[in-house]
């Protein structure tokens, strides 16, 4: 056996050469000498991720002047670190070391060390959230560190069953990941489905939750988001007290959560702050923007392609005086302005702010005006189409709204070939789409099919808080009550 | 030898009333009052009500073979008539399921040519809705139920608008009550035949309900969904005969559609494009129904390929169906068709109930003698 364990040592020895010439050879990686009383240490870091400050002040100071020991296990004792690892691992060496660990030797380059975290903290500050802006409810969104976003979650649910799940994913970022859910609540089966498809992902780089999102998602083919993403802890704090589950990746503001169904894309924080029936109101607004922005100019090329006879007398006047010298069929002309607006968007998107808003002048008023009173297009159709891209911002959800923008143009294809009958047609195809698709294993249109009377409670209309006693029947929660029903409710008579 | 179906597959049971209600509104709708007129006057809406009752002890009869063999109509006949006769009676009854749906796909077809687009070709109108039927057959039953749940929503504006015509009513139009034949009434019946066609379906979908061990309150929705079809034909019926007097509702084809026309609103004329377009999810449930029925009954007696099988059928109705296009060949195919329907609603369904409960006797006492 003594040949074995020493052709084991020899390896060892290489690798550990391999290591510590690989991290000497990057410019930032520092390993000096420093003498203690009792004996001589070597100490070994990233410059870039070490916080210099902390290690001078709470590691070497200390070690230099008060410092006694002569092993290993004794400097260990008399550092005030709540985390302080020995370890003769080389791999774990490495690792840490990379993560903005410093390491402490006897010997230089020896196998064993003491590592101690001293990562630098150059995160952003918490601040309102940009993309999901509400008037009333906290202004807090997530930022770019995984363990500050967990903070703001803990904070808002001090639980002792508030569970993290942590895997790496990601061969090259080594990202971290958190799955989060409150134990005793969240169903199993959902939770072991989001472990299964997080842990199965292979991948070079996973930078933000976004990637994620498209590799868990259930059809991967679909133009429908299967999986909300917010940047709203107080949103993932009230998801994940209904069972629903989180996912968070350090070095995104976003989290995911599912399982969801599609009237969840359409609801913004607001609808719980305001009282219900404004808030239903204000969902129904949006509901009908929806299917305003998705059906308003498909009706429009339909009925003056096909069927003009719809139109009242009144009406088709002005329509046809609208468009008297346009040398473009109904199709072609609304092709041609959907095709602006989204060229407008895009800009918009990307150039700098200030650009930006030369950009909102030049699309809105110049091509608007000029390109009517051209006979490009008429005046009509140039207000459906604004009131179209107007009323698909009205979505709260991004992806989602990126959807309903997108989703006009074969409607708007099919009823230019074949009228209503196509738009019927394409609306079909759309349904039978939806009632396919799944969110993490579970319906995605579920309210109304499959119909469940007591989830429609939060669905077209927000019933006031008194109405919402029960979870999400969709999550299958083990604790389905939110509250204790026993209390008996009572009525009060008049003059009582 | 009951037939197991996976519990992801099935669906609820309230579902079930979505299903048969579907199934037996679809393209008779339109134009069944002016064929009972003929037979019983303005007396049949008597025959309506005579005729659902007959269809619910025919439901009735149905659901009682379905629950002695734990099964669907493959197993029914397989236990009945062994394997080659059984297997042989399901394919006809696959055969069956193709025919209505070329019928109702037909329908549909000749209704859009004729009221929105007579420039627009049969190939273009068939092959569009026969690609819609494929996205919704090739999810299943449990997509095909959702699209007979989400259509039975849809289609309330359809007949909320029937309230319109109601403005011009002339309800003397009903009187004198009764004032016809027992034999005219049920004549009047039988011409409604296409309307109820579908309901053998429940052969084959009563498997896919889930039923809990405490309750099985499958039955209680089939006999809703029954008593809600002879509802809505009952009014549709009496709506029309209220608005049209017999000569003029003689002249009408779709009397239906022409109520339509009634509706005003401000900002539209011309209802019943509107109505037209909406149409398409009443006849979906139908078509997506029946060949999925043709198909499972396929898969089950040669056990191949359910989403090959459904390619086939699709591409082979829109190709049988071109030979139909016409108005005039139309009326004979659905004259047959009909006749079809009420040979097999009346008198073959009724025929395996009876001859169930004598082999049941049959087989008891074969069992005692030995």
């Amino acid at each position: 056996m003594k040949w074995f364990s020493k052709s084991q040592q020899s390896m060892r020895e290489k690798q550990l050469e391999n290591i510590y010439t690989m991290l000497e050879g990057s410019g930032d990686y520092i390993s000096k000498k420093h003498q203690l009383k009792k004996t001589a240490i070597y100490c070994s870091f990233i410059r870039t991720i070490v916080d210099t400050d902390m290690l001078q002040r709470d590691i070497l100071t200390p070690l230099i002047q008060q410092s006694e020991g002569t092993t290993l296990e004794e400097l260990r004792t008399s550092l005030p670190f709540e985390e302080v690892i020995l370890t003769d691992d080389v791999n774990t060496i490495k690792e840490k070391v990379l993560q903005g660990h410093v390491l402490i030797q006897l010997e230089k380059n020896s196998e064993q060390g003491l590592l101690l975290d001293v990562k630098a903290k150059n995160d952003r500050q918490v601040s309102p959230p940009e993309v999901e802006y509400n008037v009333l409810g906290p202004n807090e969104s997530f930022i770019e560190s995984l363990d500050v976003n967990i903070y703001l979650l803990r904070k808002r649910l001090p639980l002792p069953n508030f569970k993290i799940k942590e895997v790496t994913v990601g061969k090259l970022t080594k990202t971290r990941t958190a799955i989060i859910y409150i134990d005793g609540l969240a169903n199993e089966e959902n939770v072991n489905t989001v472990m299964q498809r997080v842990t199965a992902i292979e991948y070079d780089q996973i930078i933000d939750v976004s990637f994620i999102s498209q590799m868990i998602e259930d059809d991967h083919n679909s133009a429908f988001p299967q999986l909300v993403d917010t940047e709203r802890p107080d949103r993932v704090a009230s998801s994940l007290s209904e069972g629903k589950i989180a996912i968070l990746v350090d070095g995104s503001p976003f989290a995911l959560m599912g399982p969801t169904t599609i009237v969840e894309f359409f609801s913004a924080f607001d609808d719980y702050t305001l009282n219900w029936y404004i808030a239903s109101a204000f969902r129904l607004i949006r509901l009908m923007s929806v299917a305003f922005s998705v059906l308003a100019t498909p009706l429009y090329v339909a009925t003056l392609t096909f069927h003009y006879q719809l139109i009242p007398k009144n009406l088709l006047a002005t329509l046809i005086s609208s468009r008297m010298g346009i040398p473009f069929p109904p199709l072609a002309e609304a092709f041609l302005m959907e095709f602006t607006i989204e060229v407008l968007r895009e800009a918009g998107v990307r150039l700098p702010t200030k650009v930006g808003q030369t950009i909102g002048i030049v699309g809105g008023i110049v091509i608007g005006t000029a390109s009517v009173q051209a006979n490009l297009t008429s005046n009509v159709l140039l207000i459906l189409v604004a009131m179209a891209a107007l009323a698909s911002f009205t979505t709260p959800n991004y992806r989602m709204n990126n959807t309903v923008r997108l989703i006009r143009f074969p409607f708007l294809l099919f009823a230019g070939l074949w009228g209503m009958y196509g738009i019927a047609c394409c609306f079909a195809i759309v349904v039978a789409h939806l009632l396919r698709l799944e969110s993490l294993g579970r319906p995605y249109i579920e309210p109304f099919f499959p119909l469940r009377i007591k989830d429609l409670k939060d669905a077209f209309f927000r019933l006031p808080f008194s109405k919402q006693k029960l979870r999400p029947m969709l999550l299958r929660p083990q604790d389905p009550g939110r509250v204790n029903t026993q209390r008996a409710s009572k009525k009060h008579d008049i003059d009582d | 030898m009951a037939l197991e179906i996976q519990e992801n597959r099935q669906v609820s049971p309230y579902v079930l009333f979505f299903i048969i209600y579907g199934i037996q509104t679809g393209i008779g709708v339109i134009n069944y009052q002016r064929p009972i007129t003929n037979s019983a006057g303005y007396d049949a809406w008597l025959s309506i009500l005579i005729m659902g009752f007959i269809i619910f002890v025919v439901m009735w009869m149905l659901t009682k073979l379905l629950e002695e063999h734990q099964g669907d109509l493959i197993t029914i006949h397989h236990h009945l008539f062994g394997k080659w006769i059984g297997g042989f009676l399901s394919f006809l009854f696959s055969l069956y399921f193709l025919t209505m749906s070329i019928t109702v796909l037909n329908t549909y077809v000749l209704l859009v040519q004729v009221w929105m687009f007579p420039q627009m070709s049969y190939w273009e109108i068939a092959t569009l809705l026969s690609i819609v039927a494929y996205a919704y057959i090739s999810g299943g039953l449990r997509s095909i139920a959702g699209i007979a749940f989400l259509s039975s929503i849809y289609s309330i504006p359809l007949i909320l608008a029937l309230i319109a015509p109601l403005n011009y009513a002339h309800f003397d139009n009903l009187l004198p009550l009764v004032n016809h034949s027992v034999p005219a009434l049920i004549n009047a019946g039988k011409q409604m035949s296409l309307n109820y066609e579908g309901i053998s379906i429940l052969l084959l979908v009563y498997p896919f309900i889930k039923k809990t061990e405490s309750r099985d309150n499958r039955k209680q929705w089939v006999f809703y969904a029954t008593s809600m079809t002879t509802v809505v034909y009952l009014v549709v019926y009496l709506v029309t005969i209220v608005y049209f007097n017999p000569q003029e509702l003689d002249q009408y084809l779709w009397p239906t559609m022409s109520l339509w026309k009634i509706v005003d609103l401000p900002f539209m004329e011309r209802f019943e494009y509107i109505g037209i377009t909406i149409w398409i999810f009443v006849i979906l449930p139908n078509i997506c129904l029946t060949l999925w029925g043709a198909s499972r009954i396929i898969k089950r007696l040669f056990s191949l390929n359910q989403r090959i099988i459904v390619g086939c059928l699709i591409i082979f109705i829109v190709l049988f169906g071109y030979l139909l296009s016409n108005q005039v060949e139309l009326d004979i195919w659905n004259k047959y068709q009909s006749l079809l329907g009420l040979g097999v609603m009346l008198m073959y369904l009724p025929f395996l109930y009876f001859y169930n409960l004598v082999h049941r006797k049959m087989r008891k006492s074969h069992a005692k003698q030995r």
